[in-house]
C-alpha cells in the first residue's frame, strides 16, 4: 500500500511538475514569499516538503518518507541586524537553525543563537542545496552537527578569505578558513576554493560507532571545490579523534578513536532545452569512503566497545545522480547507491540501490 | 681434560634442565567443570557498566568483561544479568558469551557459561545434585561445579559454574549439533495441550537456540505436529503416531528422573512446563528433552512419584500404556538404587557441601543466613538418605497396582 501510496505521489508530481514549469523559467532560483517594510525590515517565510522513495529493511518493500517538512522565516532589520529560524514539523526536537546576526560589515560579522559548526563542505550546504539525496559517509558521520554559540565571520581581500570562528557548547571551537586564491575572475583557475577547519571540544561517555569515548574530540577538515563553467568538482577530507579516558575494563584510558573520511564528487550541469524552454538537469557522481580504528585485526577483531584498539573497518559509497529542477521551487533527484562495508572480501560490494526525493520549496 | 670439559658440560645441561619449568598441563572444560575442588572465577567489568549492570538487571544487555580463572584469560567476552525468579541487582546472575565481541573466541574450548548465582536456595547444592544424577542415569545434562565469584576483587560469594546448552553441548553430550534446539519459555499454564495450527503460539514458548536462519515453518512445524498428535489420536493409534515425534522412552526417564527429585518446576511443574530444551536432530521429527534449572528440586522426600503426572497431557496418555508405565516404574526404582547405592546421593551432597562450606559461609550477598543455609543442607541430606526407600516403596505398590489391574 505504501509503495503505490509513494508511486503515486511521485508520478503525480512528474506529471504536473512540467504544467507548472511554464509559469515559470525553470532555471530561477526559489522566491520566498517575502513581506517588506520599506528598504530598512524584510521578512522571508520558508517552507520545504521533502518525499523520500527508497527501499525499506526488508529487500521487497519500499519505504516512502515524508519525514522532512520544514518551516522557517529569516528576514534582516535595516542592514545591520539579520535572523533566521527554522523547524522541522513534528520532530522530537523541532528547531534547527535559530540565529541572530549583527553586520557590521562585509568583514565583520557576529552570529549568535543554534546552527551549524563550521566544519565540512558538504556538511554545511543545506540539504535543499544537494547535489546528492544523502550526504557523504564523511560528512554524515564525522561532522559536528548543530549547537548554541556565538561565530565571527566574515570576507576580506576582495572576497578572496572568508573566515568563521566561533565558540560553542560543551567548550567547543570551531574555526574555517576558505581561500579563493584567484579570486573570482574568468581565468580556469578562478572558481577554485579551498577550505581547512578545525574543532576541538571535550565530550562526556557516548557511544560513537559501538565504542565508548570520553574526553576531547578533535576534528579536522581539508577541502577543495572548482567549478570551470557546467562542471564542478569537490573533494573533502575529514578526520575525528575521540579521546577514550577511562573506558577501559579497568578504567583504564585507552587509544583514541580515530575515524577518516573522504569524497570525490563531480557534478555537470546540462541546460537542455524542453518545449521551448531551457530546463535544468545536474548528473552528478560521488566516491566516498570512510574509515575507523587502527588495527586490521581480520575477522577475529573484538567488537566491544572498550576494546583496547578499535580494529579497522572500511565502508566504501559509489553514488551516482541525476537531478531535474522543474522550477525554482521543485526539484527531483534520483540516485543510485552502492555501498561496501565491513570486511566484505574485494569485489563483493552491495547491490545498486536506487532512491527518489521529490523536494517542494516555497 | 677432556674429562672436566665433560663434567662441566654435564653440570651446565643439569642446571639447564632444572631452569627450565615444569610443562603445565594444559587444562581443560573438565577441569573446571570439576566439582571436588572450588573453582575461583575473577570478572573484571568497567564500575559504569557494572553499575548499569545492576540497576537494570532485567534487561539482556551484554557489557565487556575480562575474565580469570587460573592462569586463563579471556579479553573483551561478553556477560549479562541471567535467570528468571533469581535474577536481581545484588548477587548478580552471569550468562557469559566468549564470542559476544570476538568472533569464534572461545575458553576451554566453550562458548559461553552460566553463572548461577544460586540465590533461591539456600542449600547451594540442588542444582548441581540433581544434574548429578541426570548424568549417573546417563541422561544428557549441563556440567556443573561451585565457584568463588570476584567480580572487580570484591568477593560476590558462591556461584555455580553451569554448562550453557548450546551447541557444544550437543556436540559433547549427542555427537551432533546440527539440528534444531529449542529452550522453553515459561508464559503461561501450558501442559502439552493442543495449541492450533498457529505456529506464533510455539514460537513464543519455544525460542530456538540453532539454526536460526532457517524457515519457521521448517522450525516448528514437526513440533506443532508432534502437539497434534499427542492430543488428537484416539489410544489404538497414538503410540504410533506419537513415537515418530517424540523418543517416548528418554521423555519417560527424564520425568522419572525429575520424580525422584521431587522437582517442583520441571515438566509436571506446579505452573505446567518449565526449566527444560528439546532438541530435534537434522532431519529427523523426533524430539528429545533436556533437563534445565534444578533450584526447585529436592522439595519433599515423601512426595508422589506420580505428582501432577494426570496434567500433563502427554505424560498421562504414555503410562496409560502399561509397557510404558513399566518403563517408568522402572527408571524410578533404577534412581532409587542408584540413589541407594553406597549411599551415593548422600555423600554426593555432603562432598559438594564441603567443597562450598567455608566460601559459602563467607558470602556476603547471599539473601539467606547461616542457620538457613545449615537447615537447607540437612533437609537435602535427609532426602537423599530417606528418598531411596519412599520411591521402591512408592514403586512396588504402583506395579502391585497395574498388575491388579490387568488382573
Amino acid at each position: 500500500m505504501r509503495r503505490l501510496a509513494a508511486a503515486a505521489c511521485l508520478g503525480a508530481a512528474l506529471v504536473v511538475l512540467p504544467a507548472s514549469a511554464a509559469a515559470q523559467d525553470a532555471q530561477d532560483e526559489a522566491k520566498h514569499p517575502t513581506l517588506g517594510l520599506g528598504d530598512r525590515l524584510q521578512l522571508e517565510f520558508l517552507a520545504r516538503v521533502q518525499l523520500d522513495l527508497r527501499r525499506g529493511e526488508d529487500d521487497d518493500e519500499r519505504d516512502l518518507d515524508i519525514g522532512r517538512r520544514r518551516v522557517g522565516i529569516r528576514g534582516r532589520f535595516t542592514r545591520a541586524l539579520a535572523w533566521e529560524a527554522d523547524a522541522e514539523v513534528e520532530a522530537d526536537r523541532p528547531w534547527r537553525d535559530a540565529y541572530l546576526e549583527y553586520r557590521q560589515s562585509r568583514a565583520v560579522r557576529i552570529r549568535a543563537g543554534r546552527f551549524k559548526l563550521p566544519f565540512s563542505l558538504d556538511h554545511t550546504t543545506s540539504s535543499a542545496n544537494l547535489d546528492f539525496i544523502d550526504r557523504s559517509l564523511a560528512a554524515t558521520r564525522l561532522a559536528p552537527g548543530r549547537d548554541q554559540g556565538v561565530m565571527g565571520h566574515g570576507r576580506v581581500w576582495s572576497d578572496r578569505l572568508k573566515y568563521e570562528i566561533g565558540a560553542f557548547g560543551g567548550g567547543t571551537s570551531a574555526a574555517r578558513i576558505t581561500v579563493r586564491p584567484f579570486g573570482t575572475g574568468k581565468s580556469p583557475l578562478g572558481p577554485l576554493a579551498g577550505a581547512v577547519a578545525v574543532t576541538r571540544g571535550a565530550a562526556g561517555e557516548r557511544l560513537v560507532e559501538g565504542v565508548w569515548v570520553n574526553g576531547a574530540r578533535r576534528r579536522t577538515g581539508v577541502e577543495l571545490r572548482w567549478q570551470p563553467g557546467p562542471l564542478t568538482l569537490t573533494t573533502e577530507y575529514l578526520r575525528m579523534t575521540a579521546e577514550r579516558r577511562g573506558q577501559g575494563i579497568a578504567g583504564d584510558d585507552l587509544v583514541p578513536l580515530v575515524m577518516r573520511g573522504w569524497y570525490v564528487s563531480g557534478t555537470w550541469r546540462l541546460r537542455p532545452t524542453v518545449g521551448g524552454r531551457r530546463a535544468r538537469v545536474d548528473l552528478a557522481g560521488r566516491l566516498d569512503g570512510l574509515m575507523l580504528g587502527e588495527a586490521d585485526a581480520g575477522l577475529d577483531s573484538s567488537f566491544s566497545p572498550r576494546t583496547p584498539i578499535v580494529p579497522a573497518r572500511r565502508e566504501r559509497a559509489v553514488t551516482l545522480g541525476l537531478t531535474w529542477y522543474a522550477t525554482g521551487h521543485v526539484k527531483v533527484q534520483f540516485n543510485a547507491v552502492r555501498e561496501r562495508a565491513g570486511q566484505l572480501p574485494a569485489g563483493q560490494g552491495g547491490a545498486w540501490m536506487p532512491m527518489a526525493r521529490l523536494q517542494i520549496s516555497l | 681434560m677432556r674429562t672436566v670439559v665433560t663434567v662441566r658440560v654435564g653440570v651446565a645441561c643439569g642446571v639447564l634442565l632444572l631452569a627450565v619449568p615444569a610443562p603445565v598441563p594444559a587444562q581443560t572444560a573438565d577441569d573446571l567443570f570439576d566439582a571436588r575442588a572450588l573453582q575461583e572465577i575473577r570478572v573484571f567489568v568497567n564500575e559504569r557498566d557494572l553499575h548499569q549492570l545492576r540497576t537494570r538487571y532485567t534487561e539482556n544487555t551484554y557489557y565487556p568483561a575480562d575474565i580469570h580463572w587460573g592462569d586463563v584469560r579471556v579479553r573483551n567476552a561478553g556477560i549479562r544479568s541471567r535467570g528468571k525468579g533469581s535474577r536481581n541487582g545484588v548477587k548478580l546472575g552471569l550468562h557469559i558469551d566468549f564470542d559476544h565481541y570476538v568472533a569464534r573466541q572461545r575458553f576451554l574450548g566453550l562458548t559461553s557459561i552460566d553463572l548461577d548465582n544460586l540465590w533461591q536456595d539456600p542449600s547451594m547444592l540442588r542444582e548441581y545434585t540433581a544434574m548429578a544424577l541426570f548424568v549417573r542415569m546417563g541422561q544428557p545434562a549441563p556440567r556443573e561445579s561451585f565457584a568463588r565469584v570476584y567480580i572487580n576483587g570484591a568477593y560476590q560469594g558462591v556461584y555455580a559454574i553451569v554448562e550453557t546448552v548450546n551447541t557444544s553441548f550437543l556436540m559433547r553430550t549427542l555427537g551432533r549439533d546440527d539440528g534444531f534446539l529449542f529452550e522453553y519459555h515459561w508464559i503461561d499454564r501450558y501442559e502439552f495441550t493442543d495449541l492450533g495450527s498457529d505456529l506464533a503460539a510455539l514460537e513464543a514458548r519455544f525460542e530456538r537456540r540453532t539454526q536460526g536462519s532457517a524457515a519457521r515453518s521448517a522450525a516448528y512445524a514437526p513440533m506443532a505436529e508432534m502437539i497434534r498428535a499427542i492430543n488428537a489420536l484416539p489410544d489404538d493409534q497414538w503410540r504410533s503416531g506419537v513415537e515418530p515425534y517424540v523418543d517416548l522412552r528418554q521423555f519417560l526417564t527424564h520425568v522419572a528422573i525429575e520424580q525422584f527429585l521431587s522437582e517442583l518446576d520441571g515438566l509436571t511443574g506446579y505452573e505446567g512446563l518449565n526449566n527444560f530444551y528439546v532438541y530435534r536432530g537434522h532431519g529427523s521429527t523426533r524430539h528429545q528433552f533436556l533437563p534445565w534449572d534444578r533450584d526447585n528440586a529436592f522439595q519433599d522426600a515423601q512426595s508422589s512419584v506420580f505428582h501432577r503426572a494426570d496434567r500433563n497431557v502427554l505424560l498421562r496418555r504414555a503410562l496409560a500404556f502399561d509397557d510404558l508405565r513399566a518403563f517408568y516404574l522402572g527408571v524410578l526404582e533404577r534412581c532409587a538404587t542408584v540413589a541407594a547405592s553406597d549411599r551415593w546421593l548422600e555423600r554426593v551432597i555432603a562432598a559438594a557441601a564441603a567443597v562450598i562450606a567455608d566460601a559459602a559461609g563467607k558470602d556476603p550477598l547471599k539473601p539467606y543466613d547461616a542457620g538457613a543455609r545449615d537447615a537447607a543442607v540437612r533437609h537435602l541430606v535427609e532426602f537423599g538418605r530417606v528418598r531411596p526407600a519412599v520411591v521402591h516403596g512408592a514403586v512396588t505398590d504402583a506395579r502391585a497396582a497395574q498388575a491388579r489391574r490387568r488382573n
